[in-house]
């Protein structure tokens, strides 16, 4: 996956669930769910949080930058906004 | 849900529901009706083909083959309605086929414009000849099925 590691599986396993019922569950193929799990498919902004709802998590619980990409997300990451008016 | 299978060339049948099946079989049947008008001028191309490639660079005797445009005008109309049928089933898919799909025919139709603009260059300096319809035809095919593979390989085996 493009610089995105994924707790997917392991969550998987706690609910005791197999690939094909999680890919019924969330409306997708079972190699879907397989190549998610293996890092080579990056699933889109829906699917991400379809997932994260069935398993009531947050989605960055789920799905996380891996440390490159952490790393220069960090580095861009911008400073809060100046109040836009000063105070009377 | 459609698995794939065959190296992504086909899908488990038993995985598709009854509609996902009905719209699978009649995009084939109408790709598959869409060619029958061509299939004696297809058989004759690629005897001819063969007869150049085994004789060495000798044509076969007799007058190239030539299409009647109505059977193009029924190609195209069958394959329009394949199109559209493929369109309704890969639309019951899930987001890794229609990436798959997508992703194969951007880089086919970008890679084949490309080698067709490249060609038409060359075609001028005269170095070649100009752009022939049934080549450009075969390459922009090879290249669905060898992106399709890769697309595969990537995201799906």
């Amino acid at each position: 996956m493009g610089g995105v590691t994924t707790q997917l599986a392991a969550l998987r396993a706690e609910y005791r669930l197999t690939q094909a019922e999680l890919a019924t569950l969330a409306g997708v193929s079972r190699q879907t769910i397989n190549s998610i799990e293996t890092g080579r498919f990056e699933p889109s902004l829906s699917l991400a949080l379809r997932l994260a709802r069935l398993f009531d998590r947050p989605v960055n619980a789920m799905f996380a930058l891996d440390e490159t990409e952490a790393e220069r997300a960090a580095a861009l990451t911008l400073a809060p906004p100046a109040p836009r008016f000063a105070a009377p | 849900m459609y698995e794939f299978t065959h190296a992504g060339f086909w899908v488990r049948w038993s995985s598709l529901d009854r509609p996902a099946r009905r719209l699978l079989i009649a995009s084939i049947v109408a790709t598959i009706v869409g060619l029958v008008p061509l299939v004696r001028w297809l058989a004759e191309v690629s005897y001819r083909a063969g007869y150049l490639a085994g004789s060495g660079g000798v044509p076969a005797p007799g007058a190239t083959p030539t299409l009647a445009p109505w059977t193009i005008g029924w190609l195209v109309a069958f394959w329009a309605v394949a199109g559209v049928v493929w369109w309704r089933f890969s639309q019951r898919q899930d987001e890794m086929f229609n990436r798959v799909q997508n992703w194969t025919l951007a880089m086919s139709g970008a890679m084949t414009s490309a080698l067709l603009v490249i060609w038409s260059l060359f075609a001028m300096t005269g170095a070649i000849g100009p752009v022939a319809a049934l080549p450009a035809l075969g390459l922009y095919l090879g290249l669905v099925l060898i992106f399709w593979f890769v697309a595969y390989r990537r995201w799906a085996a």
